[in-house]
């Protein structure tokens, strides 16, 4: 009992200074709260307020060779040719009883793999027809009109010569039986065959589906043969991969001009670097805290058929290492600037639609930057997938009508000018 | 910008110690503070800082330290908020040395530690996002003081000088919140804080006398050089500002009314006026302050005495908001002392009830309990 009072009064101290305990207070209005206060503020600014801009398109970072287009189309906006060669036809083949060489080739087929998700097969069917190639070509530079870079075709779309397979398909296709097409060689296989072997495949052959609106993506294509060693009546079966496997298509893509280009076929990326002013209608910007920062792209119209676009894109931006300007299409890229944004086709034509990419890191670290040591930002801009089909879209650049032209849209929050009373 | 409503107060919330320079910490110990905030000639002595000169009421070595933290309720109309602080008032010793007494101490001068939250929302191109702000001041000003005091017949006589020190650190933060629109969404946070170092000195001069056994009277004058100011953050460029301290004075005094029975009372001014032409966010304007006191002696627990004080206190406080009525503080005080270990210790607790300004004159007001806790050791 004699530690109770001491007790009692050791409780109600504890209490009180529990009670003390600082705890902040709440305020609902920022302008009349007391303290020190700056406000986070949008701004946007147009590039003739920027003190620099430059942008540009370069084309031609996945070409028909080298991406997954393989289309067959017969339509009246689009028509298209898969080329290819078979470089390594065998003129000996091993069997039983050791390495033979070959006799005679029969039995020639192509086996294309059909993408039947995304392929459209006419009601009246489609034929699908091999011809040889009169004019060899160069995959990664040929064009509907170009077998090569500065050499024609005599006739657009590919000097076609004799026809060496083909097989009609009716509609529906059942895909559910198979993804496979096989077509069977009409001409003399040996023939063929031994005139490949001798020249390693050239000038090669084209794959055409005719067919009002025929629209096939082929996965892959194959030559499948049989090879008879010279000491025997046995035939051997084999399968070719082609070289030099390529699209062509008309009309061709067309050049970006002026405008500023994402996607297509050959693929376009949008290369651009600018300077931006310290202030900008009074508000600082040098040294202020940047939250948010993004390009702003205007979209222009449509792409004209064949070339708009139909499925939906990622758009991603990263940091430029070196001047694209000095470089070319060829400048190395950096790290990416923020996340991907989706290029919906349905919505990027409604009214006020604009693609914003936040480029919030490298803005950030301009304004705190030490001065003239980052003072031109250099950003790219790439589609993903990229060289996926011929599709694109079309941004205003520092070329178009100011209400097409790009921006740069900030949050900043102005330095805190922590003053005394 | 847009608000949610989501904060309780309709209207802001400003504390008295985000006022000017902040809240003038009396310089008093616990008994003092029981005795209406007097502190000045008081009878036993006081490890208040009032005045040098009353030093020489210890004739033992003694440390002493006070801490008092304080309860707020914050209030403006419709609403009030609880918060609080809490600061170590004084940290006083005093070594005689014969007929003279050397005194080293440390008090707070002015509190300005403060801190407010708001919660809105962003609206803009990039998405709605919700925002937590933070606005904080941490620190404030006090005085390293060292002070002589000699006695000279029926009186003592005191000087003091002390070096004004501290720091306030303020802050700002706000963080927002993920995209109302798209979670995944997310700006950056904005902040920032500067720091300002305090430097200044005060000078103080006081007497103090013993008429007859039961009457002690005591009063100081002091001035100060100017605040100055440095703002020393990284970075940031090179600031000072500087502020008038106020010429200030105060008499007091106590008598032993009967055996258990002593009043005391005291009376000062501070000339913070002269502040207010270095203010350009707040108005100052000159602080009157008194208290009055009572000790009853009667009673006793484990042996050792209980003593009982009450007050009542009334001061000006020297800053307000540009436009409005100088704030005034009211405050009842009670304690109760315990002497322990023969003499060689003794532990004092006031707690102060009042109030201090009115929302509608100066547009800040709050309700205060305040704790002091005060412990002296004597050398026996």
């Amino acid at each position: 009992m004699r530690w109770l009072p001491a007790t009692a009064g050791f409780a109600v101290v504890t209490l009180v200074l529990v009670g003390c305990t600082e705890r902040e207070l709440l305020e609902v209005d920022p302008d009349t709260a007391p303290g020190q206060k700056t406000p986070t503020v949008e701004v946007e600014i147009p590039i003739e307020g920027l003190v620099s801009w430059r942008d540009t398109t370069y084309t031609g970072y996945v070409v028909p060779s080298s991406s997954s287009y393989r289309v067959a189309v017969d339509s009246v906006d689009q028509q298209s040719t898969l080329l290819a060669r078979i470089e390594t036809i065998p003129d000996s083949i091993d069997t039983a009883t050791g390495t033979e060489a070959i006799e005679a080739y029969a039995n020639g087929r192509f086996r294309l793999i059909v993408d039947t998700a995304i392929s459209t097969i006419p009601e009246l069917g489609v034929d699908f027809e091999v011809y040889l190639l009169t004019r060899g070509y160069v995959a990664e530079q040929t064009t509907w009109t170009l077998a090569e870079t500065d050499v024609p075709w005599t006739t657009p779309g590919g000097d076609l010569g004799e026809r060496i397979a083909s097989l009609t398909i009716d509609a529906p296709f059942d895909s559910t039986d198979s993804d496979t097409v096989f077509i069977p060689f009409e001409v003399d296989t040996d023939a063929v065959l031994s005139a490949w072997q001798a020249t390693g495949g050239e000038p090669g052959f084209a794959v055409r589906a005719s067919g009002s609106t025929a629209f096939v993506q082929v996965r892959s294509i194959a030559l499948l043969f049989d090879a008879k060693p010279e000491s025997q009546d046995t035939l051997i079966a084999v399968a070719r991969s082609p070289a030099g496997f390529t699209v062509i298509f008309s009309p061709e893509t067309p050049p970006p001009g002026q405008t500023s280009r994402l996607a297509g076929l050959p693929s376009s990326r949008i290369y651009l670097d600018f300077e931006l002013p310290d202030t900008w209608q009074g508000l600082q910007l040098k040294g202020s805290i940047i939250n948010a920062a993004s390009l702003v792209f205007r979209p222009g119209p449509a792409a004209p058929i064949p070339f708009e676009l139909e499925f939906p894109l990622e758009i991603a931006v990263y940091r430029l290492l070196a001047d694209p300007f000095v470089v070319g299409p060829k400048t190395p890229i950096g790290a990416s600037l923020g996340p991907n944004v989706v290029l919906n086709p349905g919505t990027i034509t409604e009214d006020g639609a604009e693609l914003a990419m936040s480029i919030t890191p490298l803005v950030f670290a301009w304004s705190l930057s030490a001065p003239d040591s980052l003072t031109v930002l250099r950003v790219g801009l790439q589609a993903l997938p990229e060289g996926r089909d011929p599709g694109f879209w079309r941004f205003g650049s520092a070329e178009d009508a100011p209400a097409l032209r790009p921006s740069v849209r900030m949050l900043v929050t102005p330095t805190v000018p922590f003053r005394l009373p | 910008m847009l608000l949610l409503t989501f904060a309780p107060a309709l209207v802001a919330q400003m504390p008295a110690t985000g006022l000017g320079l902040g809240y003038p910490v009396p310089p008093i110990d616990a008994r003092a503070a029981a005795l209406g905030g007097t502190g000045l000639g008081l009878l036993g002595g006081s490890l208040s800082g009032r005045n040098p000169a009353d030093l020489r009421g210890f004739r033992r070595p003694t440390l002493g330290l006070t801490y008092a933290p304080e309860s707020i309720n914050v209030e403006t109309p419709g609403s009030s908020q609880p918060t609080g602080r809490s600061r170590v008032a004084i940290v006083q010793a005093a070594v005689p040395i014969r007929s003279w007494t050397v005194g080293l101490g440390f008090a707070s001068g002015l509190d300005q530690d403060w801190g407010v939250r708001l919660q809105d929302t962003l609206r803009s191109s990039f998405g709605t996002f919700p925002y937590d702000e933070r606005r904080e001041h941490d620190g404030g000003v006090s005085a390293v003081t060292l002070a002589l005091a000699r006695e000279l017949g029926r009186f003592s006589v005191g000087i003091d000088g002390s070096l004004w020190t501290g720091s306030l650190r303020q802050s700002f933060s706000r963080d927002f919140e993920p995209s109302l629109e798209d979670p995944n969404e997310t700006i950056g946070v904005a902040g920032g804080e500067a720091r300002f170092s305090w430097s200044g000195f005060r000078f103080r001069g006081g007497a103090a006398t013993n008429l007859g056994s039961r009457i002690r009277l005591s009063g100081v004058i002091g001035w100060s050089t100017d605040l100055k100011a440095t703002r020393d953050s990284v970075g940031a460029d090179d600031v000072t500002y500087s502020f008038d301290m106020p010429f200030e004075w105060a008499i007091g005094g106590s008598a032993q009314i009967t055996t258990g029975l002593m009043a005391s009372a005291a009376v000062g001014f501070s000339d913070w006026s002269a502040t207010d032409g270095d203010l350009t966010s707040a108005s100052a304007s000159d602080v009157f302050w008194y208290g009055l006191g009572l000790e009853y002696v009667g009673f006793s627990a484990f042996g050792a005495s209980l003593p009982l004080r009450a007050g009542v206190r009334r001061t000006d406080l020297p800053f307000r908001l540009v436009g409005t009525e100088q704030l005034v503080e009211t405050a009842g005080t009670f304690g109760i002392g315990l002497e322990v270990s023969g003499g060689l210790a003794t532990f004092d607790l006031a707690v102060e009830l009042g109030t201090r300004g009115d929302f509608a004159e100066s547009l800040v007001q709050e309700s205060f309990r305040r704790l002091s806790i005060s412990m002296a050791l004597f050398q026996l």
